[in-house]
């Protein structure tokens, strides 16, 4: 009897294998949307991946507040920041160019685990839509196989033919080339992304453009409207369909946005007055104003925010859920644990935010001085640092430990070693061709090297677990290291030969 | 469709589940439905109804051989030219159009014929060819005519074999083909497993040479070692493609439980141009000698030319010459078959033919020469010159057969004789097409072919039966291996559009 069912049991026993083969592989090769070896398939370092996978992360029933959107979602709204100040639960669902037909059918699937009160929706691709498939890709790639996705994956294909369509069912028949690329440790790898809840899905940005004057639009002045893109205003409308029948709350907002036009705003306020939904511009005067968003300090680049701007936006739109929203406060109740922990280490990268956002030397140094417990501080001077170096940076460098006396020393080498607030190793050579070095262990065990060579040479290394930091261009390099969480922070160098530290690169 | 699309397996996996769930006694049906579809799916409703047509006509007209004994060679006749006329009509006609065209520019006589549009029905000249031979085997009384004739359809008709044959007879595949297939559990798996073989062959090989072989040709400005590089390419991509495609189309029949002939016999271990057509192509070997060589040297005018030779010659003379003769008219059919043009009449004929017959006439010569040299014919090193010579031999005759035509062929060998031998190893192979990873890819899966001939040459059972004696373990690495090489290392979807089948435009 059982040699009967031998060959078939057989079979199913290697189909089986097969397919586990087949879907381990998928997962190697399928693009992770979150490094540089992805660039190819239209993706970013954006974790974009790690928002999508935070759906079946999270426990069920315990997000309130959930925003969708594209990229300027993730930079401008910050669940952890709403959860700290307003004791709010909330998820940003935000992807890179999130196309709403992707939204709403992430949308589908977080309702399956999660009863959300508030959804936010970013209104950027209402009129700004990029259909590019790596956009819709990215959100579809990692939501897991339900009717929900099938559907829209059908939808989605509909114009591009059955080839597209199967690639969504099995992604290894488009990425597998993906090869190449593939580094051993992926292979033992088991989640696209470790830390699908980091931040809960904003995207946390310490740079600082150029600044740019705007104080925004009166809404009175709004002349013409742009057109809708078809495809968003069905699936925006739909999503807010969803939302209705699910007994949730809509708010349209739009984040601060350098091309974000008049025409642009009255196109979607006319949106929100047809669904009834309320609208928040951060490019209208009023808002800019209540807000505090700044045109000149809050962007990393012109069409997202950094962290000074998403606080302000984030905190704005905290004061409208406080106000007309009675949600509860969650930050007492147990269920909520794993959204505390959270709260702990962005509290400590808003820190760590601090050093990028700070553009010249003297500030860099009071900054230091005033956190530089659990950092682990690196200088090496390159070329010729002392010229330029004023009473104020002086005093700077001898308020944070360093007994050296840079004065009347061009040209000469130096290395500087500060953890967790005190100065382990200082040394300014004693010419300007010597050539100093300094290697040890961080509190972590990683190992550290630190070199400086002055004139003629010209060289500054920084290396941090076989890492090099250092800029290596003239003057003081510094790279600054978290202790606490084990990563660089920053690093930059200030142009001391120049002037008093104001010229810097990053 | 192409028997390496995914519709295709999708189609395959559902035409063996109704295969099987059928009925025995209508399992042929399932067959002969599928065969229409894939016909019709393929190339449209004309082309199947020009084939269905064919197919019904010849059943017909075998019916009217096997009732009118006295007017055999009249029906014979009248049921084979017309089904040749369309054959030409369709496939062949760029060899009277463009040899009118030489005509007319050199005699202003003829007028210009145009190329017709119309769609060419799927493999015709391969089941122009079995109709061909089902008919004469009637009509020599080596087969009765079956009165069904959905039965004729299927067999000229099969669906794996539209693509490159291999070419059947109506009498070897009758009891399998339509039969009642039985279901085997070896006859799946091996079937299987000679599929898999074969899309490796195809996708993981012939494809990367493909793209070396298109950067030779392609660029007239290669020359010296990239000419010998493109034409051993073109050779080896010619193997992997043709005899890849045959392990496709017998894997998927021996999973039907229908066993087809074997197309290729390890032909690289040949030791002469006729060995080599002993082992490569052939079942189109077989057919021509037995529906054109013998039927040919049987004919009454070439057995008077025999006759006239002998008395003028000699017995042997006539006896030769009237070999020679049919030898001749079965190379230039050979070669016309591959293609109504004179390069492939010359490459892939008459070139066999001149060095064939010119091996035979100087064989007394040869003989003598390794007499006098003391060769010792039985070493290893003499087999391996004699490997040697063929491969060189059969090299240089195919590569014409890609070149544009006979001029372009001869331009790029006088390009041949530049000395760079340095190309080989200072990474200009990585410029034709395939960077260095895909290369040695490439590279190493030549090397799995070759450990795999050498295993299957000169034994019966074949290396899947060696296989099957292993133990399972070692035998699902070895499949689940081949399975994952073909999934990643396959070229073939979004970014790559696997080339036809060489042999399928023949």
């Amino acid at each position: 009897m059982l040699n009967r069912y031998k060959p078939l049991l057989r079979t199913v026993i290697f189909i089986a294998l097969a397919t586990g083969m087949f879907n381990r592989l998928t997962w190697i090769m399928l693009p992770k949307w979150d490094s540089s070896e992805v660039i190819e398939w239209g993706g970013n370092s954006w974790f974009s991946s790690a928002n999508v996978n935070a759906i079946y992360d999270i426990p069920n029933d315990t997000i309130d507040v959930v925003a969708l959107g594209p990229s300027t979602t993730m930079r401008s709204f910050s669940p952890l920041e709403l959860y700290g100040n307003y004791g709010l639960s909330a998820i940003n669902l935000g992807t890179g160019n999130q196309p709403p037909m992707g939204g709403y059918y992430m949308l589908i699937e977080l309702l399956k685990t999660q009863t959300p009160k508030v959804v936010f929706l970013e209104a950027f691709t209402l009129v700004h839509p990029n259909s590019a498939e790596s956009f819709f890709r990215v959100t579809f790639d990692f939501l897991r196989m339900s009717q929900g996705k099938f559907e829209g994956v059908v939808e989605h294909s509909k114009s591009d033919g059955a080839d597209s369509l199967i690639s969504y069912i099995f992604p290894l028949l488009k990425y597998h080339t993906t090869w190449k690329s593939i580094y051993p440790e992926l292979l033992l790898k088991f989640k696209p992304e470790e830390h699908s809840t980091y931040h809960y899905g904003y995207h946390l940005d310490n740079h600082q453009m150029q600044p740019v004057e705007f104080d925004g639009w009166e809404e009175k002045t709004v002349t013409g409207v742009s057109a809708y893109n078809i495809d968003a205003y069905e699936y925006l409308s739909k999503t807010i369909e969803l939302c209705k029948a699910n007994n949730i709350e809509v708010i349209l907002y739009k984040s601060p946005h350098q091309g974000w036009a008049e025409r642009d705003f009255a196109a979607v306020e006319t949106f929100a007055k047809l669904y009834e939904v309320p609208y928040y511009d951060f490019n209208t005067a009023a808002i800019i104003e209540s807000s505090g968003v700044s045109f000149e300090t809050d962007f990393g680049d012109p069409s997202h925010l950094n962290l000074i701007g998403a606080l302000k936006v984030t905190n704005y739109l905290g004061e409208v859920l406080e106000k007309h929203y009675q949600l509860p406060d969650r930050r007492n109740d147990a269920k909520y644990e794993h959204i505390n922990k959270g709260y702990i280490r962005y509290v400590r990268e808003k820190e760590n935010a601090g050093f990028g956002l700070t553009k010249n030397m003297l500030s860099y140094l009071d900054l230091i001085e005033s956190s530089k417990d659990d950092y682990t501080i690196f200088f090496s001077i390159m070329d010729e640092a002392t010229y330029s170096l004023d009473i104020q940076l002086l005093t700077a460098l001898t308020q944070i430990g360093f007994e050296t006396e840079f004065t009347n020393k061009f040209g000469f080498p130096f290395i500087g070693v500060i953890s967790n607030g005190e100065v382990i190793y200082e040394q300014i050579g004693m010419k300007q061709d010597d050539e100093l070095s300094y290697s040890g262990k961080l509190l972590d065990n990683k190992s550290f090297e630190v070199k400086s060579v002055g004139i003629p040479e010209r060289y500054s290394s920084i290396i941090v677990d076989d890492v090099e930091y250092a800029k290596n261009v003239r003057g003081f390099n510094i790279v600054v290291y978290d202790n606490k969480y084990n990563h660089v922070v920053d690093s930059i160098a200030f142009d001391t030969w120049i002037d008093a530290g104001v010229t810097y690169v990053r | 469709m192409s028997i390496v699309s995914f519709a295709f397996f999708a189609f395959l996996g559902v035409t063996l589940l109704a295969y099987y769930i059928t009925p025995q006694k209508f399992r042929y049906v399932v067959v002969l439905l599928a065969s229409a579809l894939f016909f019709l799916i393929s190339c449209g409703v004309i082309p199947t109804l020009i084939f269905t047509g064919t197919a019904v006509f010849a059943w017909l007209m075998a019916i009217m051989i096997g009732k009118n004994g006295n007017r055999k060679a009249i029906l014979t006749a009248a049921a084979i030219l017309p089904m040749i006329a369309v054959l030409i009509f369709f496939k062949e006609n760029s060899f009277f159009i463009d040899n009118t065209r030489w005509l007319r520019d050199r005699t202003g006589i003829l007028s210009d014929l145009t190329y017709p549009t119309r769609t060419i029905p799927l493999g015709i000249s391969y089941y122009t060819f079995l109709l061909v031979s089902y008919v004469l085997d009637v009509s020599w009384g080596k087969i009765e005519p079956t009165k069904n004739p959905f039965k004729i359809v299927l067999f000229a008709g099969y669906f794996p074999q539209m693509t490159s044959g291999p070419f059947t007879r109506f009498a070897d595949v009758k009891n399998e083909l339509l039969g009642r297939g039985k279901f085997n559990y070896e006859n799946l798996s091996f079937g299987a497993q000679r599929f898999l073989w074969g899309l490796f062959k195809k996708l993981v090989l012939a494809e990367r040479l493909a793209v070396i072989v298109a950067s030779v040709y392609g660029n007239t400005k290669l020359e010296g070692a990239y000419i010998f590089i493109g034409a051993v390419s073109y050779v080896l991509q010619l193997y992997t493609d043709f005899s890849g495609c045959m392990d496709i189309v017998i894997g998927a029949s021996q999973m039907f439980g229908i066993k087809l002939p074997e197309n290729f016999k390890t032909p690289f271990y040949s030791t002469s141009l006729s060995e080599f057509w002993r082992r490569w192509h052939i079942t189109l070997g077989v057919w021509l000698k037995d529906y054109v060589l013998y039927p040919t040297l049987k004919s009454r005018w070439l057995q008077s030319v025999r006759a006239f030779c002998a008395k003028r010659l000699g017995k042997k003379a006539g006896k030769d010459i009237a070999t020679y003769i049919g030898m001749l008219i079965t190379w230039f059919s050979i070669g016309f078959w591959h293609g109504g043009s004179w390069k492939y009449i010359c490459s892939s004929g008459l070139f066999f033919f001149v060095m064939i017959v010119g091996g035979l006439l100087l064989e007394p010569g040869f003989k003598r020469l390794i007499k006098w040299l003391r060769i010792n014919t039985g070493a290893w090193s003499w087999t391996l010159f004699s490997r040697m010579r063929t491969w060189i031999l059969f090299t240089l005759s195919v590569s014409f057969g890609r070149a544009a035509d006979l001029t372009d062929g001869f331009r790029m060998w006088r390009r041949a004789f530049k000395y760079n031998p340095w190309v080989m190893v200072d990474g200009s192979l990585y410029n034709l097409g395939l960077d260095a990873k895909d290369f040695w890819v490439m590279i190493f899966g030549l090397l799995i072919l070759f450990i795999i001939s050498k295993m299957q040459y000169g034994t019966v059972e074949g290396v899947r039966y060696k296989l099957s004696q292993q133990n399972i373990i070692f035998r699902w690495i070895v499949f689940l291996a081949l399975f994952a090489a073909v999934l990643i290392f396959g070229m073939y979807g979004e970014h790559y559009d696997p080339a036809d089948f060489i042999y399928g435009q023949f």
